[in-house]
């Protein structure tokens, strides 16, 4: 999750250098961008909260931090990607906005899935060891 | 602040949202004179895009008029599993039809409209979805269907 940022900085910063992708639209415009792709980060976050939430008997989200962290850093790598490829691609406001959304949603739930996978191994806790049966009758 | 009120407060700001999001669509689609309407005529939004908008809207009218005041016999299941992805979606329209005034008229007041009925969806969604599946840290407990 960490080690994308740097290519995806070294590639926007070799796009900007050769063509600035964000010419011809306002400050305002860049920020609701990112709001929007803040909320489709936050979209699935909400169906994971309520994913997890839904299993028996859990009450409390499980690693609340990891889940929060990696779905907006996959949103907005994704959404300012989005951003800049449909500006460079001259889309139309409603092209870019959709762009936007889709690339969201799924660089989230991307780099949800990555972060699951990679932390789960890493710091996964090991399983309990199992009961060891007692004799019939034992503690009566 | 008991549990009540905190479930009364999340009703009203659901029914707040739903309406808001309701008429801002209409207007956008039906009245020539307002700032949404130009904005959207002039960027050529595709129209299955405002239809699927209101949709949605309607889909968030029918969970508050059959969810919360229609009799306990009548239920709206697929809106109530779905209610946090229906508010994002309002959240995520709303911010979407300020992009379209922002590009042909720069700033304007109509956008704080917008942006609070945005932050309220949003709001609304997350208490929801905690509240609804009964997350320890939620004040808010509603009874899952």
């Amino acid at each position: 999750m960490v080690l994308l940022w740097p290519v995806a900085v070294a590639t926007a910063t070799t796009i900007a250098a050769t063509v600035d992708p964000f010419v011809g639209i306002t400050t305002l415009h860049i920020l609701v961008m990112l709001i929007i792709s803040t909320l489709s980060g936050l979209t699935a976050l909400t169906i994971r909260i309520d994913s997890e939430l839904k299993k028996q008997g859990l009450e409390k989200l499980p690693r609340p931090r990891l889940f929060v962290s990696s779905h907006m850093l996959g949103c907005w790598l994704a959404g300012v990607l989005a951003v800049a490829l449909s500006q460079l691609n001259n889309f139309t406001i409603w092209s870019q906005i959709t762009l936007v959304i889709a690339a969201s949603f799924t660089g989230a739930k991307f780099v949800e899935k990555i972060s699951e996978i990679y932390i789960g191994k890493v710091t996964g806790v090991p399983p309990k060891p199992a009961e060891e049966p007692t004799p019939e009758g034992a503690g009566k | 602040m008991s549990m009540n009120h905190s479930k009364n407060y999340l009703v009203v700001s659901r029914i707040y949202v739903a309406v808001a999001m309701f008429l801002s669509v209409l207007v956008a689609m039906f009245e020539p004179t307002s700032v949404s309407f130009l904005s959207i005529q002039q960027t050529q939004a595709p129209p299955f895009l405002m239809y699927s908008a209101l949709l949605l809207c309607g889909v968030a009218m029918a969970d508050v008029i059959v969810n919360d005041f229609a009799p306990d016999k009548y239920k709206f299941g697929w809106a109530l599993n779905y209610r946090h992805l229906v508010y994002m979606g309002l959240a995520v329209l709303s911010f979407s039809l300020s992009v379209g005034i922002i590009a042909i008229f720069g700033n304007s007041l109509f956008l704080c409209r917008l942006w609070l009925d945005g932050t309220v969806a949003t709001v609304v969604a997350f208490l929801d979805i905690l509240g609804r599946r009964g997350y320890s840290g939620s004040k808010i407990y509603i009874q899952p269907n």
